[in-house]
Order: C-alpha cells, then structure tokens, then sequence
C-alpha cells in the first residue's frame, strides 16, 4: 500500500473505466459471437450467459456472492474501524517500543496461502473461522501500513501539539493518527482486491460457502464457461467496489 | 526554576546543547548561549541557516532540553509555532483555534478571529489555503491560549512578499495590543530590524550569541518602511558587525 495507489488509480475516472470495460465486451461478444470461429480456450458469449442462468439457478450464486462479499466488506470496515479504535495504543508501541513490531518479521515471509490452508485444516467448512482469517488479514496488512506510513511523523504537528500541553497518548491519537489516516487508508483499493483473492483461495482450498468454491466445482468440472462468467462478474464487482471506496475516501479524507 | 527580574521574563544562562551525529561524534550545537527575553518585548535571533537557532527556540519554549546550563522563566505560559505549517488539516478554523480548549468564550474568540483578520472563515478548513492564512490561525491559537511569550522559529520563508508583510504588521500589532513578549529566529536582516525590538546575533559552528542590539526607531510610524534612515543604518551596522566577525557566513539581507 503506498500513497499514490489512490491518485494514480483515480487518475482515470470512474466513469471511465466503466465504459471500458463495457467496450471490452462489446468486443468480446462481436469477435466471439459472430466474427471468429468457436475455440475451446474462449467460450461464446452466449455460453457464458447460459453458464450464469445455470450457476444462478443449479449452484446458488447469490447466496454465494452474498457470503463472500459480506465477508470481504464486513471485514474491511471491521478491520478499519478496529484500526482506528486501537491506533493509540499501536502507535504508543511504535513509538515506545519498536523492538515489539519487530516480532512479526518472520510471519511476513509465510505466504497467506500457508495461513488459509492452515485455517482450513483447523476448521474445516466454518463461516466463522473464514471471517477471523479475513480480519486477521485485513487487520494485519492495515497494521503493517500504520508501522510504514508512522516511521515519519509531521514534526511541525507533534511540537504545535506538545507546545499546546498534549501528552503522548493524546499526541498519538488526536494528531499523528489524524495525519497518517489518508497515506494508509489510500491503500484500501489494492488491500481490497488483495482480500478478494485471498478470500476466493480460501474458499477454492476448503471449498467452503462461497464463490470460491463455485470456482473448484467449476474447475472440478472443466468447466471453461463458468470460470469466465465467474472471473468477469469479480472483475465487475471490485471494479464497482473500488469505485465506493475511492468515493468515500475522497469524501472522509477531504483535507488530502 | 526560580524567580527572575521583574522586567526579565526568561533568563538563559550558559546553556549548551551537544548531540551524538551519524558517525558517533559528539557534536557542540550550541555553548555558552546567555540570553534574557523582556517582558512585551519583541526578541529575534539572527543567524546563519545551521546556527542552531531552532533547537535553542524549542528548548526556550520547553520543548527541548540543554545539555548543560540554566532556564528561568516565571512558569510563563510559552506557545511554539515552527517553520512549517501548523494548523491541522482535517480541523476548521474554529476547531484548528480551540484545539485542546474544552471552555471557551465565544465572544473572545470571535474577537480574536477578527484581530487575526479571518473574520468570515470560522468555518472553513486550511488545506489549500496560504501559509499566511495559516499561520494567523497559529497567532490566534496562541492567543487563546493566553501565551505570555509567542516563540517563532522562521516561518516567514516560504511565504509569497505581501503575504510577510500582512503578517509583519499584524505581528507587531498583536504584540502591541496584547502586551505579549514574541521570540522569533530568523536568518534575514531586515525582518529582524523591522519587527524587534532587541536583536541577538548568533554564530554558528558552534552556535552562539556574539552580541545583542536594542532597536528604536525615531520614528515608530515609519517603522515598517524599509528605506527609512533608521532602517537603513541598523542594517549597515548589523551587515557590517557580521562581516567583521565572520564574513564566510552568510546572512539574507533581503526583505
């Protein structure tokens, strides 16, 4: 997560990008429908309309998708409210005893596929168990941004607040996690593409409630045209999410 | 801390401040700083960039300590505005003015607001606003506060030419109607001569005070006009002093 990710992403606007991929399948339908010859590797247009109606219908896709939505924005707003809620007390650590932050050094090179596949073994098809691993990430990644983003804090902000009688504590919470919110909360567009797939290989390894296990039985299955109608409706969904995401950044964090 | 003259608000007395660098030397940032700043006094302390001069504005308001020698103050209350801007950006104006103030008085604060001149800006928020408009917030938050010494570390820099002299008018105003003591450290001559009543000259390497001038002008009225006689000779003699004693060392002259 880094500062520019919000700016540069938004330098195309939302509109935009929308009648892109809107140009992108019209292209695709033109030359898959009705100008090239049917391939294997890329299913008809038609086919994948067929393959929705049946995953709609046969495989409940919408109690699917809503599972893995709630989670993934359940656990988005959870996770940076929990942030917020705790900011304090993990810039006091920062700040007051960096050696602490130092002991998550080893578990940044473990792959979260390694902790999904644990989660799994550990509790196996469980709603409950999917949540904590996602907050967990989402938390673990915001924490991993604040430690980033707080190594420099505004030097003119800590002594005005210091100058004006703050104690460390309130220093901590009402100026420099003020100052850092629009530099971490910049990154939660890739933060949440990122839980997007991590939460789809969780369910693809567990083939747990989710899309993520509509992805297994559609692989099961080799079943081509269920695997592009599912990429592009997920494609279509985080591109609508960012989009809310971007909005509500720029609205909450208006002074950046 | 005990107690000083009474026209004396702040005693500095050989104070020194050393630090460990990069390499692991002992680095003498300022010695033998001896200084007193007067009550409803405008005090500046001119010196070359690297002098030191911030580290020795934030140890007089308490933000800082020395390595060796003694401060007295008679528990004044002292306000710090640094370099940068510090106003906070996710506050109004308002809000940027009672920070940290759980009761305060509307009417004072409107008074204040207007004083500052940011009347019919109570509400609005200081990002992508000018360095002036900023600052004007810090001096009213300074006065809410009922600071006895406003300590101001260079701020003037970066500010566009008519934006410093509003704000050099309206400093000495404030200073004037309020009867607060102000401290500012700067490197440029002639705002030092145009706002203070005492200059100390600072060296650098290590930083020190060489020497004070009490500033008065015959004519208060021409104060702020920089080619006036008075002006004109206490910037010589100031130019002269430092060429004299250091001419290596440059300090901006330019207004």
């Amino acid at each position: 997560m880094n500062k520019n990710s919000v700016q540069n992403s938004s330098t195309i606007k939302p509109t935009r990008q929308l009648s892109l991929v809107a140009v992108f399948i019209f292209i695709y339908i033109i030359l898959f429908e009705f100008v090239l010859v049917p391939v294997r590797f890329f299913p008809k247009p038609s086919i994948l309309f067929e393959s929705f109606i049946s995953l709609w219908d046969t495989y409940n896709l919408a109690v699917l998708l809503f599972s893995t939505t709630s989670i993934i924005y359940i656990t988005l707003l959870l996770g940076s409210l929990i942030l917020t809620f705790l900011a304090k007390y993990l810039l006091k650590i920062i700040y007051e005893y960096p050696g602490l932050m130092n002991l998550s050094i080893p578990f940044k090179y473990l792959s979260i596929f390694f902790f999904a596949l644990l989660f799994n073994l550990w509790f196996s098809d469980s709603l409950t168990a999917e949540f904590i691993f996602a907050i967990l990430v989402v938390l673990s990644l915001l924490i991993s941004a604040l430690n980033r983003e707080s190594q420099n804090p505004k030097e003119e902000y800590v002594l005005t607040a210091k100058s004006l009688g703050l104690s460390s504590e309130e220093i901590y919470g009402k100026v420099i996690w003020k100052d850092l919110q629009p530099s971490i909360f910049s990154g939660l567009t890739k933060l949440h593409v990122s839980l997007w797939m991590i939460i789809l290989i969780y369910e693809f390894v567990g083939q747990n409630e989710g899309v993520g296990s509509l992805y297994y039985a559609a692989y099961s299955y080799n079943d081509i045209a269920a695997v592009f109608t599912l990429g592009i409706l997920i494609s279509l969904l985080i591109l609508i999410g960012n989009m809310i995401i971007k909005y509500l950044y720029q609205k909450i964090f208006f002074w950046e | 801390m005990g107690v000083v003259a009474i026209n004396t608000i702040l005693n500095i007395e050989n104070l020194t401040k050393d630090y460990i660098d990069s390499t692991g030397h002992i680095v003498h940032l300022l010695e033998d700083i001896y200084l007193n700043i007067n009550k409803e006094e405008f005090t500046t302390i001119l010196a070359p960039t690297g002098a030191g001069k911030s580290s020795l504005l934030k140890i007089i308001a308490g933000l800082e300590t020395s390595s060796s020698g003694k401060i007295e103050d008679n528990s004044i209350k002292k306000i710090f505005i640094p370099t940068e801007s510090s106003s906070f950006p996710w506050l109004n104006v308002k809000e940027n003015i009672l920070f940290n103030i759980s009761d305060s008085n509307d009417t004072e604060l409107q008074e204040i607001i207007n004083l500052v001149g940011l009347e019919g800006y109570k509400n609005h928020y200081p990002n992508n606003k000018s360095l002036g408009f900023r600052f004007r917030i810090s001096l009213a938050r300074a006065m809410i506060n009922e600071a006895n010494l406003i300590v101001i570390d260079e701020p003037f820099t970066k500010m566009r030419d008519e934006v410093r002299k509003g704000i050099y008018l309206l400093l000495r105003k404030i200073q004037n109607e309020k009867k607060i003591s102000v401290v500012l450290g700067t490197s440029n001559i002639s705002e030092a001569i145009l706002l203070s009543d005492k200059i100390f000259l600072m060296d650098k390497d290590p930083g020190r005070i060489m020497d004070s001038f009490e500033i008065q002008f015959a004519d208060p009225i021409r104060r702020n006009i920089s080619n006036s006689n008075d002006f004109t000779d206490y910037r010589e003699r100031i130019k002269t002093y430092l060429t004299k004693i250091n001419p290596s060392k440059i300090i901006n002259v330019s207004l």
